[in-house]
């Protein structure tokens, strides 16, 4: 992609944008919080200096973009399928650990984040989460016996 | 003597047995993970937080120091077998060391980062133990305004100095201070940015937010990229690893120009290791009688880095422990860590825990000839250790992030939270945003919000007091002339590209 609009790169439009879109959101939601007086400020007046300079910040990125001779970054996204499966596996772990215990979510967690890249054999998948399984039943619950139940249903 | 005193006390600490063995584990685990490509200390920090919850308070923090000096050995064995630097803070020392091992001397560049970790680990801890208490006795004297004054310097320049753009990393810092934010206030109780989500209400959790932006995300931009290498190291034997006497005459003032060098970019609020290789590399090579030789495999291009990474390492616990400010990132979550051990990081720390601060700098000491040992004779464990392979380790660092992250509070949520910070700081990134910056600010935001609440209820409301109290002021001065040296040498060095093209 070569889009860019007066002499600004499109990442860099992006990125001033989403600051300036923030700064404007806090500079919004600081102002309900209640300002206060100088001798005693309110909740709502360092919110509204930080939203603020994050305003002013994402102007800066744009004033950096108009005068930079080369783009600033290169954009290159992981394959959908890395970003996918990664997704995958940590909610896997999110919902399974809560429901049938923590060796059934890091199965859940091994396999699928395994996809991603799709290298492994089978086997050598289930020994990784075998093996972190033990490893955490070790460290967790016998070591620090924190209240994690392993395996539940 | 007092301080050899001190040290002696410090050493009665260090080398207990129960400190000695988290030491032990501490740098043993940061060599692992300095080694591997593709982890760094600062997720694997955030992953072993949650665990020294439960170790006694000054082990905690010698485990996690460990860590951090250890992968900064750690990171040049990499760099030099396989020209891919195994931390940030190593990515300078492929430069040199890896066309060194091309030629058949990788013995001979990794025996030289090592002896030069070692060198600058030793300068650095000197620094620590001789200027830390020096400065939190001035600190005793500071009141609210300072405290402001300072946390806005440390802030600044962490912006300032870093590779990325200065737009990006100030909306960086003012992103961390508002996530700062989420959560109840901390005087009236009012919910802030939490939009009506519960379990917001207490805030974000540092663990959450540092596994997220560094572990998560650097799983993302790691999976399919790193291991498809297939040139495999070859095995080291310590006696190829000797260096002639001519090039160890060559290696002392690089090792101390870069120690000199890490030493005052540790010190600084918001500077840290990595910038220090960067900038000692190109001192060094300035200074060079015969620059033509760097990048061609000069020692003095891994003398300077590798001593100026660790030295930084080590006097970034200087603000730390003395004003209660971070030196960096990585000693930003182990002040969280101090503070959740119900330790109030601050000028009264030495002399109110003298154990926790001897005992840690004695630590240095003990982890520094530890790694030696860890390094030289045992280099053969941690080349092998090089050929795991990325595709059995991202599965592993994603259970870690889960289990460490889940066991805060039994909360799916909180891991919920984590994915949303991975899936951000990674988008962040592509667009060239830099996460540390951000997390100094998570850090220090609610200190810098008390302190400048504080400062104007005691000065009932008048802004000039930050300008009129001398120190304060003088801290402003130095925070004025930082930033119109930086538009001033943006300025300068735009003129010349101008001028050029």
């Amino acid at each position: 992609m070569k889009f860019a609009a007066h002499g600004v790169a499109w990442p860099d439009w992006v990125a001033a944008g989403a600051m300036i879109g923030l700064g404007a959101f806090g500079v919004a939601e600081s102002l309900q919080y209640g300002l206060g007086v100088l001798r005693n400020i309110g909740p709502g007046t360092f919110p509204l200096i930080v939203s603020t300079f994050i305003f002013a910040a994402g102007w800066l990125i744009l004033v950096e973009g108009v005068m930079a001779t080369a783009p600033s970054v290169q954009i290159k996204w992981a394959p959908p399928r890395v970003l996918l499966f990664i997704l995958a596996g940590l909610l896997s772990f999110a919902f399974l650990a809560q429901r049938f215990g923590l060796v059934p979510g890091i199965f859940g967690c091994v396999i699928l984040s395994c996809m991603a890249e799709g290298r492994l054999k089978w086997w050598q998948v289930l020994a990784i989460a075998a093996v972190l399984s033990g490893f955490s039943a070790f460290v967790f619950v016998e070591i620090l016996s924190l209240p994690l139940r392993l395996v539940r249903w | 003597m007092e301080f050899f005193d001190n040290i002696a006390f410090g050493l009665s600490i260090a080398l207990s047995l129960s400190t000695l063995l988290y030491c032990l584990l501490g740098v043993s685990v940061g060599m692992f993970i300095g080694v591997l490509p593709g982890l760094g200390p600062l997720a694997t920090v955030g992953m072993l937080l949650p665990l020294t919850f439960y170790a006694p308070q000054t082990e905690a923090i010698v485990m996690l120091a460990g860590i951090y000096y250890g992968s900064m050995y750690g990171g040049s064995t990499a760099a030099i077998l396989l020209n891919l630097p195994g931390t940030a803070g190593a990515a300078v020392t492929c430069i040199d060391g890896h066309p060194l091992a091309r030629s058949g001397r990788a013995g001979v560049a990794l025996f030289t980062a090592t002896l030069s970790s070692f060198f600058g680990g030793i300068f650095g801890m000197v620094v620590v133990a001789a200027f830390t208490p020096f400065l939190a006795s001035v600190a005793l004297s500071f009141g609210s305004a300072e405290y402001t004054a300072l946390i806005v310097l440390g802030l600044l320049s962490a912006a300032f100095v870093g590779n990325a753009s200065r737009g990006r990393s100030l909306a960086m810092v003012g992103a961390g201070l508002f996530l700062s934010m989420v959560g109840a206030d901390a005087n009236s109780g009012v919910l802030r940015m939490t939009f009506g989500v519960l379990d917001l209400a207490d805030g974000l959790n540092l663990v959450v937010v540092t596994t997220g932006l560094f572990g998560i995300a650097e799983v993302l931009a790691n999976v399919g990229n790193i291991g498809k290498r297939n040139t495999m190291p070859t095995m080291i034997r310590l006696r190829d690893m000797l260096p002639t006497g001519a090039e160890c005459r060559r290696m002392v003032f690089p090792a101390l120009r870069g120690s000199s060098i890490g030493a005052v970019l540790g010190i600084l609020p918001g500077t840290g290791a990595a910038l220090s290789t960067f900038v000692a590399y190109a001192f060094e090579k300035r200074t060079s009688k015969t620059p033509e030789r760097f990048g061609k495999g000069a020692l003095e291009g891994i003398v300077a880095p590798e001593s100026a990474n660790n030295s930084a390492a080590q006097t970034a616990f200087v603000p730390t422990l003395s004003l209660g400010i971070p030196g960096d990132a990585i000693v930003a979550i182990m002040l969280g860590a101090l503070i959740i051990h119900g330790i109030v990081p601050g000028p009264q720390l030495i002399r109110d825990q003298p154990e926790l601060f001897w005992g840690l700098v004695a630590s240095f000491l003990v982890g520094n000839v530890l790694l030696l040992f860890l390094n030289l004779p045992l280099i053969g464990l941690w080349v092998r250790i090089l050929r795991i392979p990325y595709s059995v380790l991202y599965p592993s660092i994603l259970v870690f992030i889960c289990v460490g992250v889940y066991s805060l509070q039994n909360s799916v949520f909180d891991v919920m939270m984590a994915t949303l910070f991975g899936f951000l700081g990674y988008a962040m990134r592509q667009f060239g945003f830099p996460p540390a910056p951000l997390l100094l600010g998570l850090v220090l935001g609610p200190l810098l919000e008390q302190n400048f609440r504080r400062s104007l209820m005691l000065s009932r409301g008048d802004l000039m007091v930050f300008l009129e109290r001398p120190v304060s002021g003088g801290i402003i001065a130095v925070t004025l002339a930082l930033i119109a040296l930086i538009v001033w040498s943006s300025w300068r060095s735009r003129r010349r590209a101008g001028a050029g093209s």
